[in-house]
């Protein structure tokens, strides 16, 4: 039996990760950017990064506590597991290969781990259930294993972790696969969407001054799972919500804009990708529906600004990273920086989950040098990332794994906003915020 | 009102795709008399030719006249490739085997586009105008009016061509008698690949015409054959207008039933709209038409009798199966971790394709349902098992009961339909069962749900048991040994079906359903038996994939990877035990699969083109499959051997051979 390409996996695995991280085209060149609903309302100054210098990380020395120079070859490596989903009809096989060039930047300019170099053992899932749990066997059942990290593991998550089940602690920078958020002894950096999805509540509520929101979502498991998220946090907030879902396939979106009561709402939450946050921005259009538009930054994409003529809809995007293309981001320029000088190329660079698996591997470095390379186990590595409070890079300043009692796993919950100006141009609109409370 | 008014003719638009591809299916089926189910991937395949032409995705940008005639061209040259390839080779077949063939082509371009084109759905830009018009004080797109327009000329431009032209006198004599189409000097052949273009060319244009309205992707544009068989079975796979209005009233239906989802009065699935309403309907309106209608396609009087591949008496049974328990059971001992859960993974293949080998194999039905039901059962045990907390082997037991009943009680309402017609509702009902109740949190959950390990007197026999393999990994052995099991005794009783007189009885309604009454066979007492069996054997399978996994989720028993599973079972052998060993031997994670991947790197699409090809090889050139070719090779060298020919002439013995 093959195991379908199945367009809505791409979905999820993009959905549950959209408000999380940027995605790659944000510096699309077009020449006609949507008005950018909403922007009047947002302060200035309000924009601004007030994490302390010493919690944006530009010092990845400092940071993983190593020594300068490279490893020492003669030494027993140091294996972490990987596992993505690439290879198949879905995947983001930039994530390994962000992956590989940190551990390269670790071995060649950090010192490796303690003087050891470190090394992947790499398990991929392409299309089905199975491989998941192959990867858990796999990672499971190598000694050497002490600790696991991911990247896109949004497809085969539910029998890898049935077959880890805690055993070996796993780090992901974002928890894309539905059973993530819960699983034993995982920690999240970058968190998941139940808890990202709260600022936007924030947002409606303080900088837009909204009563009433439209959500407008894609009918795919991930984009369900984030509405639903959306729709929580906007009504924590205080606000009326309508949400609205609609079928993967369509792009004619004028009945699910209008069904979600959109010309009447004070702010629209869509929740798609692709071809939906076309087909939204232009229903969107063609029922002149001027409020402000929040949207994930799935909708980034190229072939979102392809779809509308050749730039990207100038809509506020909610983003739990740094934009990788936020040229006044210190640590943005840190990444673009050192990960050029481990090999990885501009194009993969921008990519989603290429700086995702850098920053994971990362965080692994500085966990195993705090650990030490004698003492490194299952149980010591897992205590250590149980006490990790952060800076997480191109992240935010601080993390409290653990703090949700149904989510174990997430560590973070804040986000900032960005408004797209066209013609690639994005500036800050908020600091980090959090959910209401 | 308005609202409803609103998206009634927002329908208007996915109605007239739905109806266009209608149109393609009752013209294929009536040139050739097979149901194709790869109308809507003709659409694809031009939907993305255009896209591909207009983007510059080969280098270079056509303009919208010779890129639309350069999509064109690709639908009919898939229908010819089509016809020549595949129809024509099965003309002679049997209804099943052609709609297999069919679906054969359905996975090979599927596997095609996501070779060329990628996985990134694709969004078509629009021939038609783009404006809205605004009526009642409301905001309409207007090419809603402009594609309902064109469908709707396309349908009675066909209509008159089968009316009043030679060609279609000529259609109309070949889809009623062949034979006597053939005496009178037709071409049964011509006739056939004439109408496959003109289904060809219809699909085609409505794909690139109705692209904009649903995206370009390898899924979308092929399941949209769904609804349109059903439009194509209120047509009675003959009327043009009727197949027209239907599939246009089906796209508007959906339409208003999703406005109606939204409103807050109706039900929700944990606040979100209830899934799969639109999948429902079609089901549902599937059901109607067949009732309206007549459980029976319209029979036509072929030229050649049609074959069914053949279901030998198992001579042997402990002793292979004995033979290939003990092979197994030292191969989970002794395999690496990943080649003995690829050897656990393909022995649950095999069961549940056991399950289709009595329905399809021994009754001649093809149920799309198979692995619907399996994940019912997975479902349910998981609701038992770690909601319940009812204990192994309650647990799988209940869950088993459960899925079982289900498919009985399909089975019991589809005792009417048979052959192909119970192949297409059942597809209805698999796309429906998948969408509105896997998907819905309050039975399954696109999150999955998890399955404790199954325990007994204290005792784990799941993946996590402590008895490891020689490589001290896991899946523990102890599972596999569980599993090989039911697999032996599954297949050792699928076996042992054949030589009873239940399994001679379901041979005979296999083989004529109106002679086999005649004989004093009770055949709805055979059907609901079948049934009965193969859910029980399809929902074990179930629970076994649940408890390999420690969870159950949605995206493992779709209906496009039953189709798929069907095809695999074809390639096997669908009538033979030993076809359904091999079958699951190639299924997804299994050790074929399994092998690919970690030698040559061979995984994904490529797996899904070999299926799709090799279906069609199969259906075309070895219909009793890969365990049926094996069969007659073992035969022919009995026959060869002295002993056999001892006082036979040279001659005789040929005879005996060949």
């Amino acid at each position: 039996m093959p195991a379908f390409p199945r367009s809505r996996t791409v979905g999820l695995a993009c959905a549950v990760m959209a408000p999380l991280l940027a995605v790659t085209a944000c510096g699309a060149t077009g020449t006609s950017a949507t008005g950018p609903a909403g922007a009047s309302q947002t302060a200035s100054s309000a924009g601004a990064d007030s994490r302390p210098s010493s919690a944006v990380v530009t010092d990845y020395l400092g940071y993983v506590g190593g020594k300068a120079g490279a490893a020492d070859a003669g030494l027993a490596p140091i294996t972490l597991g990987w596992v993505n989903v690439e290879g198949g009809p879905a995947g983001n096989p930039e994530a390994t290969l962000g992956a590989h060039a940190a551990v390269k930047y670790v071995n060649d300019k950090l010192g490796g781990i303690g003087g050891h170099p470190l090394e992947l053992n790499v398990c991929t899932v392409a299309s089905a259930e199975e491989e998941g749990q192959k990867c858990g066997q796999q990672l499971l059942g190598d000694k050497n294993v002490s600790a696991i990290a991911v990247g896109n593991l949004f497809l085969g998550d539910a029998s890898f972790n049935s077959v880890v089940a805690g055993a070996k602690p796993v780090l992901v920078g974002v928890a894309t696969g539905p059973s993530m958020s819960t699983a034993k002894n995982t920690y999240s950096t970058f968190g998941d969407l139940p808890h990202i999805f709260g600022t936007w509540g924030t947002y409606a509520r303080d900088v837009l001054k909204a009563k009433s929101a439209a959500v407008i979502h894609t009918n795919t498991p991930g984009d369900k799972i984030a509405s639903g998220a959306a729709v929580k946090g906007l009504e924590a907030a205080g606000l009326t919500v309508k949400s609205v879902g609609f079928e993967a396939q369509a792009v004619d979106l004028i009945g699910p804009v209008t069904a979600a009561g959109a010309m009447t709402a004070d702010v629209v939450v869509p929740i798609s990708l692709g071809a939906g946050c076309v087909g939204i921005a232009k229903a969107l259009k063609q029922l002149n529906v001027s409020k402000p538009v929040v949207s994930t930054p799935l909708c980034l994409s190229p072939d979102v600004a392809q779809g509308l003529g050749g730039d990207l809809p100038g809509w506020t995007y909610g983003i739990a990273q740094t934009l990788p293309m936020d040229s006044s981001a210190a640590d943005s320029q840190a990444f673009l920086t050192a990960s050029a000088q481990a090999g990885l190329d501009n194009a993969t660079q921008t990519k989603v989950f290429a700086p995702l698996g850098w920053s994971t591997i990362l965080t692994y470095a500085k966990v195993l040098n705090t650990v030490g390379a004698d003492k490194i186990n299952p149980a010591s590595v897992a205590e250590e990332l149980k006490k990790f409070t952060g800076p997480v890079i191109m992240g935010a300043a601080e993390v409290q794994c653990g703090k949700y009692q149904d989510a174990q796993a997430v560590c973070n919950d804040q986000s900032r906003f960005y408004q797209y100006g066209g013609k690639g141009a994005f500036k800050p609109l908020t600091d980090w915020i959090r959910p209401v409370q | 009102m308005e609202q409803i008014l609103l998206f009634a003719v927002l329908g208007l638009g996915q109605g007239a795709l739905i109806a266009g591809i209608a149109l393609g299916v009752v013209v294929t089926y009536r040139g050739s008399g097979i149901i194709n189910l790869s109308t809507g991937a003709v659409a694809m395949a031009s939907a993305y030719a255009f896209w591909s032409l207009t983007t510059g995705f080969f280098g270079f940008t056509l303009p919208v006249g010779p890129a639309l005639a350069g999509a064109l061209a690709v639908a009919l040259a898939v229908g010819v490739l089509t016809e020549v390839a595949v129809f024509r080779p099965l003309r002679t077949s049997s209804p099943l085997a052609k709609l297999a063939g069919s679906l054969g082509v359905l996975l090979t371009m599927q596997a095609g586009v996501l070779l060329i084109f990628g996985t990134q759905p694709q969004q078509a830009p629009s021939i038609l105008p783009t404006g809205t018009t605004t009526a009642l004080g409301l905001t309409i797109p207007s090419d809603r009016f402009v594609l309902t327009g064109l469908v709707v000329a396309i349908a009675l431009a066909l209509g008159a061509v089968y009316r009043w032209s030679r060609f279609g006198l000529a259609t109309r004599a070949a889809s009623e008698n062949e034979q006597a189409a053939l005496l009178a000097g037709l071409s049964p052949n011509g006739v056939s690949l004439a109408n496959t273009l003109l289904a060809a060319l219809v699909a085609g244009l409505l794909g690139v015409l109705a692209a904009p309205i649903v995206q370009v992707d390898s899924i979308t544009l092929p399941l949209q054959v769904v609804p349109a068989l059903a439009a194509a079975l209120f047509a009675g796979f003959t009327s043009l207008w009727v197949a027209c209005t239907a599939g246009v009233l089906i796209g508007v239906s959906q339409s208003i039933l999703y406005y109606l989802s939204t409103q807050s009065w109706f039900p929700t699935d944990n606040g979100n709209a209830m899934p799969g309403l639109q999948q429902l309907l079609v089901f549902a309106l599937m059901v109607v038409a067949l009732y309206v209608r007549g459980a029976s396609l319209p029979r036509r009087g072929d030229a050649v009798e049609q074959r069914l591949p053949a279901v030998p008496l198992p001579d042997r049974l402990l002793r292979p199966a004995s033979v290939a328990a003990a092979v197994a059971v030292v191969a989970l001992v002794v395999l690496p971790f990943d080649f003995r859960q690829a050897l656990t993974n393909s022995m649950i293949g095999m069961v549940i394709v056991l399950s289709y080998v009595v329905i399809t194999g021994y009754v001649g039905q093809i149920s799309v349902m198979q692995l619907a039901l399996s994940g019912t059962a997975g479902f349910v045990l998981s609701h038992l098992s770690a909601g319940w907390g009812v204990p192994f082997p309650f647990s799988a037991l209940g869950a088993v009961l459960v899925a079982t009943l289900l498919g009985v009680g399909a089975g019991v309402s589809a005792l009417r339909v048979r052959g192909v017609s119970l192949a297409v509702v059942t597809l209805a009902a698999a796309l429906a069962v998948e969408q509105a109740l896997f998907n819905n949190t309050s039975f399954g959950g696109t999150a999955g749900v998890s399955v404790p390990p199954p325990t007994l007197f204290g005792v784990d026999l799941g993946p996590k048991a402590d008895f490891r393999g020689l490589d001290g990994n896991e899946p523990s052995p102890l599972f596999g040994f569980l599993v090989l099991a039911v697999t032996v005794a599954l297949g050792l009783y699928v076996a042992h079906l054949r030589r009873t007189g239940l399994g001679r009885r379901m041979l005979a309604v296999r083989s004529n359903e109106r002679a086999a009454a005649a004989a004093g066979i009770d055949v709805r007492a055979v059907k609901i038996t079948a049934f009965a069996i193969s859910s029980f054997i399809a929902s074990v399978a179930g629970t076994l994939y649940g408890y390999n996994f420690g969870s159950v989720s949605a995206a493992r028993f779709t209906a496009l990877a039953a189709l798929g599973l069907i095809g695999f079972a074809y390639i096997g052998g669908i009538t033979r035990v030993s076809g359904a060993l091999a079958a699951g031997l190639m299924s997804t994670g299994a050790l074929l699969p399994h092998a690919l991947d970690k030698w040559f790197g061979i995984k994904g699409t490529w797996a899904l083109l070999f299926g799709g090809v090799s279906l069609v090889v199969t259906l075309v050139a070895n219909p009793d499959g890969i365990a049926g070719a094996a069969h007659r090779r073992r035969t022919a060298k009995k026959a060869n051997s002295p002993e056999v020919f001892r006082g036979f002439t040279p001659v005789e013995a040929k005879e005996v051979v060949s």
